[in-house]
């Protein structure tokens, strides 16, 4: 998918049930001016299915980044970031992993499935909005 | 010999008995045939001699007219004993007068011989008589005798002992077989009673006591030392009984004891949990609230006046100082949490200069200067002597005086312990406080020096999980210094002297 200026529109979907957190991800996507298309998922069996291409996520497009969150209802982040990485379409999907905790050991479990980032949600608006650079440099990179 | 040993009682003394019953009629048997046999040559010889005499004095009209017809006649006289096989009647000069023979008999009369004499042989008995007439010898009779009669008798004798032998010894083995109870019983019924205690050790048992003799006093014996064990017996089942008792109570304290410990670790272990999880779950939304009150901010600049600005301004101070709190609360529920056996080894050294890096920003701020002895290596979790440091120091530069800060760390050697001190020149404390200042979120100072008021309770707590004390010597205006003892054990051996 690409912009009417020719920039490519980057599809990324969000694993996060906290809609706070929804909203300062896309204001830090804004800020930091990336083209994208923001899909919410908001828990992992939602993300489950999505990796699965069950039901209503059948035959849809698969994203350039997955925004995952850790504790998630249902099914947690990290079984989501498992069967992503067991499944053919989403095993090179670029994962950052934005987490309200940042516990050593599950940094440690999180970064055995290889994601790109793993990043402490800040308690600073400035902060905040910088995710959306750090983001933006990791998808002109793919 | 063998067979008999391992015979059963019964038998043995059926055996003894009709053995006894045997040899005693066997021996009785033969005295009786051989007294028989002397007694019957006895009379023998009484019987032939008179015989003979008769025979003698009726034939010496025969000889003295030498008639050999009536010689003949006197001696078929004999014909009446069957047992006399031939007699011979002898003239003086050895010629054959007469001679009488038993029909069927092959045997004659032996030579003459003028003795008078009656002589056993091995078969047969000889009779030789001199015959006489005023004293002068006219004549011999001779005799012979067979010993068929002594043979029948023997015979007869030996058939009547064995008769008797037969009989007395069914007799004897059915009167046995009746009697033989009256010992064997007493004696199997001791053995059952051994074999009975043996077998299920019930010491209650108890022999029959059947008759009033020897076994009966064995048995009587016997009873007595069943009852001896069976006494000793029940006394060592109390005293194990007692001992079990004792062991179960014990044991039932033991497990109480350990259960109501496991309990208190469980609640310990609960609230450090509930603590360590509220403190980490209560950031999130503390950090929604710090960040949206910096977006309305940001925002709505134009909208906000100055009233609304300072009231967002005080949300985001408050939520700050409460994620302070919660972080400190983490921090000090988190000593607890680890495993009691560290591995790690800790250079205090460097401990040291990691606390440095950390209040780097304090300390040239204030001009602080940290200064510190040769520290050692100690058994533990790093984490906690950084935070151990970080917060004697760090209050050190906090409450300083007017002047810089001067902190020195230092460490003495104590039987069995080491004593540290971290002396600084600040503005001292009140000894009125000196307990006080180690109890969490207790503060002296309100909010002019920023703070939460968990330090120093993080100190104490680092310091008594290792097994030491923290204490402090202070006056206002002169300074304090905190001291804390570890013990020595924590030191690596290698560094021991």
């Amino acid at each position: 998918m690409t912009h009417a200026d020719g920039n490519r529109i980057f599809r990324i979907l969000a694993i996060e049930d906290n809609m706070a957190d929804v909203s300062l991800l896309r204001l830090a996507l804004e800020s930091a001016s990336v083209d994208c298309e923001l899909r919410v998922l908001e828990d992992g069996a939602e993300g489950l299915a999505f990796v699965g291409q069950e039901g209503r996520y059948a035959g849809l497009p698969i994203p350039d980044l997955v925004v995952l969150d850790v504790n998630l209802p249902k099914k947690d982040g990290l079984e989501v970031l498992e069967a992503m990485r067991a499944s053919h379409l989403f095993a090179e999907v670029m994962v950052v992993v934005l987490s309200s905790s940042s516990w050593p050991r599950e940094r440690a479990r999180m970064h055995q499935f290889g994601i790109a980032r793993f990043i402490a949600k800040p308690p600073d608006l400035e902060e905040y909005l910088k995710i959306g650079f750090i983001l933006k440099e990791l998808l002109a990179g793919c | 010999m063998h067979t008999f040993r391992n015979m059963p009682i019964k038998l043995k003394l059926m055996v003894i008995i009709m053995a006894t019953t045997s040899a005693a009629l066997l021996l009785s048997g033969v005295g009786i045939v051989i007294l028989d046999s002397i007694l019957f040559r006895s009379y023998l010889n009484l019987d032939l001699s008179a015989l003979s005499r008769i025979i003698a004095d009726n034939s010496t009209a025969a000889i003295a007219f030498d008639d050999p017809q009536a010689a003949v006649e006197t001696l078929s006289a004999l014909r009446a004993r069957t047992h006399i096989v031939a007699a011979c009647i002898y003239r003086k000069d050895g010629t054959t007068l007469a001679t009488y023979a038993r029909p069927g008999a092959g045997q004659g009369c032996r030579a003459p011989d003028a003795r008078d004499e009656i002589r056993f042989n091995a078969t047969d008995l000889t009779v030789s008589r001199p015959i006489l007439l005023k004293d002068r010898l006219i004549g011999i009779l001779a005799m012979v005798y067979d010993l068929d009669e002594i043979k029948d008798r023997r015979r007869i004798y030996g058939a009547g002992i064995l008769g008797i032998l037969v009989a007395s010894n069914l007799i004897a083995f059915v009167l046995s077989s009746k009697l033989r109870t009256v010992i064997s019983t007493p004696i199997l019924e001791l053995v059952h009673a051994t074999t009975a205690v043996s077998k299920t050790r019930d010491y209650s048992v108890r022999a029959q006591k059947l008759s009033g003799d020897e076994l009966g006093a064995l048995v009587d014996a016997f009873n007595e030392m069943l009852a001896g064990i069976e006494s000793r017996d029940d006394r060592l089942k109390e005293a194990l009984l007692d001992r079990e008792e004792a062991l179960t109570e014990a044991q039932s304290a033991r497990d109480s004891l350990q259960r109501s410990n496991g309990e208190l670790a469980r609640s310990n272990e609960d609230l450090e949990r509930f603590a360590f999880v509220a403190s980490h779950d209560l950031q999130d939304p503390l950090r929604m609230i710090t960040v949206y009150s910096q977006l309305l901010v940001k925002s709505y600049p134009p909208e906000l006046d100055n009233q609304a600005r300072m009231f967002v301004n005080n949300i985001a101070g408050g939520t700050k100082r409460m994620r302070e709190l919660l972080a400190d609360l983490l921090a000090y529920t988190e000593i607890g949490s680890r495993p009691d056996t560290p591995v790690e080894v800790v250079d205090l050294n460097v401990v040291i200069e990691n606390v440095r890096q950390i209040l780097k920003a304090s300390s040239d701020d204030t001009g602080a200067e940290v200064t510190a002895g040769r520290l050692p290596s100690l058994t533990g979790y790093e984490a906690h002597f950084i935070s151990l440091f970080q917060n004697l120091i760090g209050n050190a530069i906090k409450y300083r005086s007017e002047r810089s800060p001067r902190i020195d760390i230092s460490v003495q050697e104590a039987p069995g312990e080491l004593r540290f001190a971290v002396a600084d020149n600040g503005i001292g404390i009140d000894s009125e406080y000196h307990q006080t200042i180690f109890g969490a979120f207790k503060r002296l100072h309100g909010n002019k020096i920023p703070g939460t008021g968990i330090g120093l309770a993080i100190c104490q707590r680092v310091v008594e999980r290792y097994g030491g004390q923290i204490w402090v010597e202070s006056n206002v205006g002169q300074g304090a210094t905190f001291l804390f003892t570890l013990p020595a054990r924590l030191v690596r051996p290698e560094e021991r002297e």
